[in-house]
């Protein structure tokens, strides 16, 4: 047994006890952050590209943003803006811009010309005029004029990207939801036209209540904002049961598709009035004024066992290529209808629109799924999703060479790439 | 990261091959010197614990155990004087001559009624005292003090080592605790070993009233069987007060700053010469949390200007209440109780744990937050239930030990509403699509609950014994979602829970009681039935699934002197799935029958260093390295169409120092000083799946270095005899931490939960009389009217001034 006698030890003890516990809170403290990225004697870069992506966290999904000189051929989120939780990435111009969901509010950024390093210039609030949440990409019109809807409030904000100040609050019919739908619906993608008018691709949610579809939900639907009237027009087509929230235009003829969404698919297996409700598989043709081509229908059921549609990859000079399962899948309760995703067997196809041939599509057979982001420059590209070996979610950006012919241009692991584009 | 961790990659069988080798050569190393054993025990034989022994001529000296005994060695051949103190006691001194020989003398103390209010006291901290000198990884923290200060449990629990408490918001706000880095579910709660949703406190643990318990146990990785619990790391119970012969109770009052009213209520009787005893209790809380915040507002050009605002929709509104009848100390029965219990709360709800902060310099917007706020959103819930202890020793190797109760409760969550508020409490729109939250929602959820903690003891001889505990829980759960009416209901499913963990554990002294040691294994069984209606398919569905799993630990603590012991213990430990987590909700997720439980090896290694006895000045420092090794960890992986199922995907390491410290009487008599601090680093190691890119990192969003430190100068006789004057300051500081992955993002722009500093202070005057002592405190939180988050967006309260008394008979 040692002695510890003195009064001048029990001192010392408690003194290097609490010497030590701030030593430990000083060094912690005192480490220094990164600098971040400083070459402002470079020249200017010729090109600049910015990626934003999502990466997986135990707290939820947290996104990212990196301005490169070429695409890279793969993420660097050490080098990356961290952009938080309920994020959007989109870009205009020679800026990226973000929407962050929570704070209902979009920042622009600037990207530097020689380092390419990213840095904030300014934010706009949304919060006061009903636009929140999981917000869709704004229509950019100029570099003074862009416009940001929230269809189901019937609100469009315009507001000016250069001085990020709203302009004006259009209020507009709001869309009309079918009193039995939960409300929810997605106006993601956006087209400005040639002459000025927006056209909004919209998409109902999945019908979450099972087994009597309410008739008044069916049908496929786009929106047209008209910025000289700051009036909405909403277009019906009864020929499709639902519509997803982007159009697809053939790059060769410029015809524009309204496509399928996947929920369509759960309703003929479960719901009762199924036959006498439109077609849940078929391709439509919008005008350029956003009206449905009442002439045009093309219904993949014709020409395709398919038990459920996953999606359309692109369509290309008559041609579409699309991701399904067939007949052989058996669907379980209406409470496993999901599970389609983990236990369908998905296979892709090209089919020819004009000579309905069909033939198995093997180019993108890498991937779970392939969907056109479109043209930048002179470049396609898609962007594709796949799991490796260990269960690993990697996105890929896809150079298109030829319908049946793509390189892997930049690989991101963990997560989607959400956006990129070309800013100069 | 790997590196930090190299010196706990010794697996434990080395440690424990150097663990007997040193306790084999201390105790040869002791053989040539006189030591001294027995029992200190009252007139009627009972033993008195923490009794002081003591050579003062030596410096040597120890304190009994709970059963009275001592031991002290190394005592050179001659005369000594032999002091024995004990709280309530006459303090006695015998001489005995030593020839080096082992001694054994029992000694009795006599009773000193001029002491007597202190033995409450004593007897109180003495369960605890016998904790911490037990095998168990447990920590204590007794409430006698801070219960007469205004600080809620969770505050109290934050001061803790290795303990984190995040909150969203003031009193009532929803909680993130954590032990070791380990969070949610993998920490289990209990009150007097009872699970804490089977009590009136149906909130959570840090919301329960400091006044209603008597002290605070945490087990850190290491959980006793009789919780009956499949903790992954770790458990807390909460004591209640003891009840002693005759009338006795408390009762507190807080009111201060938003409007916040606390107030408890306590009362009982006991006839020792019957054995009935009855237990009476009660709360009430209730504030409207409008403390001040920073907000961004917009104009109407969307350009936001920083304003500071009240909360206008925080509120929080508690009650509950309990009754105990029983009665103990008879042959067939140490206590048999019935105890009923009813609680319920309302909690308004005035943001998401996300609620968008804005942090723009350029702007002159310093992290504020720029959401809306919600104006409707409410929370209720209600709670009621019985339940039985029996506990009783058949014969004298025998004990029984029997807990079991029912449980009813509702959770109502109500999101309706259509109105835009701004941050000043107006409505600015009325929306098409009602909830504030998102979706608009209004549901009911039910749920039943019975629960069993079944121990059986068995004293082999008189140092080493046997526990069997089996411990069913089985919950049904079904609800409504009254927005849905007609119409195939997801909520109206009706869900079977049958949990069962049991535990074999033997206990044993070893070496002339320096060695302790505990060895358990734990059985974990798990059933799980969903029965849904399909109106797709005729009839009801039924999905049924059941696991079996393993684990065991050991528990080791040596006395190396009378002041200085070591602990070290382990647990293979295993959290079961949730059924939500197995049967996803028959929408985007999906269901995954092949859910392994999440599992983790917990290791720690704790020490402490007291003062000698006879010193004037009293000091202890202790400390602890833990490990935890957790693998299968679930979480709900998404595909890009948002469908997911929840899987095992990740596993994390936690490892790291918890150092304490506390000395009083060092400069000044009644000056006490207390020091804490943690550092732990929890960092995810997943090979594969969606977070093996971020492998080494830390875990997002989890406090990983935070420290306390506090004093407390105690002035005597300031106004009457007998009297007592407080003054005390206590101060937290967290470092900040990212709620993203560290690796990944440029640190200027990376979002980050700032540093906390924080201030309480106060001076409480307590005044003992022969019979009851009251105290009034008067304390403010938050000093220095910090900016605090704990979580990142979500400001906690500023400066707030509290006035508290209570009473004690």
């Amino acid at each position: 047994m040692t002695k510890i006698n003195t009064m001048e030890t029990t001192k010392r003890w408690a003194w290097l006890t609490m010497l030590f516990i701030g030593m430990i809170s000083i060094s912690i403290t005192s480490c220094n952050d990164d600098e971040g990225d400083t070459n402002p004697d470079g020249e200017e870069v010729e090109t600049a590209w910015v990626i934003g992506y999502r990466v997986e966290t135990p707290q939820g999904r947290v996104y990212y943003l990196e301005a490169h000189e070429n695409l890279p051929s793969a993420t660097n989120t050490s080098e990356a803006v961290e952009l938080g939780l309920n994020s959007r990435i989109y870009s205009y111009g020679e800026n990226p811009y973000t929407w962050n969901g929570d704070a209902a509010t979009i920042t622009k950024w600037e990207v530097n010309k020689s380092t390419l390093a990213l840095s904030p210039v300014g934010i706009i609030s949304f919060a006061s005029t009903g636009v929140t949440g999981n917000i869709a990409e704004p229509a950019f019109v100029s570099e003074t004029q862009a416009f940001t809807t929230s269809l189901a409030e019937g609100v469009v904000v315009e507001w000016n990207p250069t001085t990020m100040q709203i302009t004006e609050v259009h209020e507009v019919d709001a869309f009309p939801i079918p009193e039995a739908y939960d409300g929810l619906l997605f106006e993601f993608r956006k087209e400005v036209t040639e002459d000025g008018k927006i056209i909004i691709p919209i998409e109902t949610n999945a019908f979450p209540v099972c087994c009597t579809y309410p008739v008044d939900a069916a049908g496929a639907r786009t929106a047209i904002f008209d910025p000289v009237t700051a009036t909405v027009t909403y277009q019906l087509d009864n020929r499709l049961l639902g519509s997803d929230n982007s159009h697809f235009t053939d790059p060769v003829t410029g015809i524009r598709y309204c496509a399928p969404v996947y929920g369509n698919s759960f309703v003929p297996p479960y719901f009762d009035n199924a036959e006498s409700l439109p077609s849940a598989h078929s391709l439509l043709r919008v005008n350029d004024d956003g009206t449905f081509d009442a002439s045009y229908e093309y219904n993949l059921e014709d020409v395709l066992d398919i038990e459920f549609y996953g999606g359309t990859s692109f369509i290309y000079n008559n041609k579409v290529v699309i991701s399904y399962v067939g007949d052989d899948y058996t669907w379980g309760s209406f409470d496993e209808r999901f599970n389609v995703f983990s236990l369908g067997n998905f296979k892709s196809a090209v089919i020819d629109m004009e000579t309905n041939e069909v033939s198995s599509f093997d180019a993108l057979s890498d991937y779970d799924g392939a969907y056109s982001v479109g043209t930048i420059g002179d470049q396609t590209f898609l962007r594709a999703v796949a799991r490796d070996t260990e269960g690993n979610q990697i996105t890929y950006i896809l150079e298109q060479n030829a319908i049946d012919s793509y390189t892997e241009i930049t690989e991101h692991i963990g997560g989607n790439i959400e956006h990129f584009n070309k800013l100069w | 990261m790997q590196q930090e961790g190299s010196w706990l990659s010794i697996n434990g069988r080395t440690v424990l091959v150097i663990w007997i080798i040193l306790v084999t050569h201390l105790s040869v190393w002791g053989q040539s010197l006189s030591s001294l054993s027995g029992r200190v025990v009252d007139e009627e034989d009972n033993p008195i614990p923490f009794a002081y022994v003591t050579i003062d001529s030596l410096g040597l000296g120890t304190v009994t155990d709970f059963q009275g005994k001592y031991y002290i060695e190394s005592v050179p051949q001659s005369t000594h004087n032999i002091k024995f103190r004990a709280l309530g006691y006459k303090q006695r001194t015998e001489s005995l001559i030593f020839n080096g020989k082992m001694e054994r003398r029992d000694f009795m103390l006599t009773e000193d009624v001029l002491q007597l209010d202190e033995v409450v006291v004593v007897t109180a901290e003495s369960e605890g005292r016998a904790l911490e000198l037990s095998t168990k990884s447990v920590q204590v923290i007794e409430t006698r003090e801070v219960k007469l200060q205004a600080a809620d449990l969770g505050e109290v629990m934050a001061k803790s080592e290795g303990v984190s408490v995040q909150r969203a918001g003031g009193l009532g706000s929803n909680t993130r605790f954590a032990l070791n880095g380990l969070s949610g579910d993998k920490v289990r709660f209990f009150y007097d070993g009872i699970p804490l949703n089977f009590t009136p406190y149906a909130l959570g643990i840090a919301n329960v009233p400091v006044n209603a318990i008597q002290r605070v146990e945490v087990y850190k990785g290491v959980v006793p069987i009789q919780f009956g619990a499949d903790a992954l790391g770790g458990a807390v119970n909460l004591a209640s007060p003891d009840v002693h012969n005759g009338w006795g109770g408390s009762a507190s009052y807080q009111f201060g700053s938003f409007n916040t009213h606390r107030a408890t209520a306590n009362i009982n009787y006991s006839d020792d010469t019957t054995g009935l005893f009855v237990v009476a209790g009660g709360f009430f809380d209730y504030t409207d949390n409008s403390y001040k915040i920073d907000v961004a507002i917009p104009n109407e050009q969307g350009q936001l200007q920083q304003e500071t605002v009240r909360r206008f929709h925080d509120g929080y509104k508690a009650f509950g209440s309990n009754l105990k009848v029983g009665i103990r100390d008879k042959k067939w029965a140490n206590e048999l109780s019935l105890e009923s219990y009813y609680g319920s709360y309302n909690k308004e709800t005035q943001n998401s744990q996300s609620p968008g902060l804005v942090d723009f310099p350029q702007l002159g917007i310093d992290k504020a937050v720029a959401a809306n706020p919600f104006g409707d959103v409410l929370f209720t819930s209600f709670s009621q239930g019985l339940n039985l202890h029996y506990n009783v020793n058949p014969t004298e190797k025998w004990e029984l030990d029997l807990k079991a109760g029912y449980n009813y409760n509702e959770l109502v969550s109500i999101d309706t509403s259509s109105n835009l508020y701004n941050w000043h409490g107006e409505v600015v729109r009325v929306q098409n699509q009602p909830g504030e939250f998102g979706e608009e929602d209004h549901l009911i959820t039910k749920s039943q609950s019975y629960f069993v903690r079944q121990q059986v003891g068995y004293n082999l001889s008189e140092k080493h014994s046997l526990k069997l505990a089996v411990a069913p829980t089985y919950a049904y759960r079904t609800g409504d979602d009254l927005l849905i009416e007609g119409e195939f209901d997801p909520a109206l499913d009706d869900g079977y829970l049958l949990d069962l963990v049991s535990g074999l554990e033997y206990s044993g002294e070893l070496m002339n009681e320096k060695l302790q040691i505990t060895a358990f294994a734990k059985n974990y069984r798990q059933s799980i039935r969903i029965e849904s209606v399909d109106p797709s398919i005729e009839g009801i569905q039924v999905a049924e699934r059941s696991v079996n799993n393993y684990g065991a630990g050991t528990g080791l603590r040596h006395v190396w002197t009378s002041r200085f012991a070591t602990k070290l213990s382990y647990e293979y430990a295993y959290r079961l799935p949730r059924q939500n987590e197995i049967f996803g909700n028959g929408q985007l997720t999906g269901r995954n029958l092949d859910l392994r439980p999440e599992n983790s090896h917990n290791v720690n290694l704790q020490w402490t260093i007291e003062s000698k006895i006879t010193g004037k000045t009293e000091w202890q420092v202790q400390g602890n390295f833990f490990l935890r090794r957790v693998n299968d960890l679930i979480f709900l992986a998404t595909n890009s169409e948002g469908f997911g199922v929840y899987d095992n995907v990740w596993s994390a390491n936690s490892q790291g120092v918890e150092l304490g410290g506390r000395v009083k009487d060092l400069l000044i008599k009644g000056l006490t000083l207390n020091a804490n601090s943690t550092y732990q680093s929890y960092f995810n190691t997943s090979d594969e799946g969606p977070f093996a890119s971020f492998r080494g990192d830390r875990i997002p969003n989890t406090p990983y270095f935070f420290a306390n430190g506090g004093a407390e100068y105690q002035l005597e006789d300031v106004i009457q005899k007998n009297d007592r004057l407080s003054i005390f300051w206590n101060t937290r500081y967290v470092h900040p931490y990212f709620t993203g992955w560290e690796s990944a993002g440029l640190k200027q722009y990376k979002p980050e939960t700032p540093g906390q500093l924080t201030h309480a202070a106060g001076v409480t005057q307590k005044i003992n009389a022969i019979k009851t002592q009251t105290a009034l405190t008067l304390e403010v939180q938050n000093l220095t009217n910090a900016k605090v988050f704990d979580l990142y967006g979500v400001q906690r309260p500023g400066r707030a001034f509290y006035i508290k008394s209570t009473i004690q008979f």
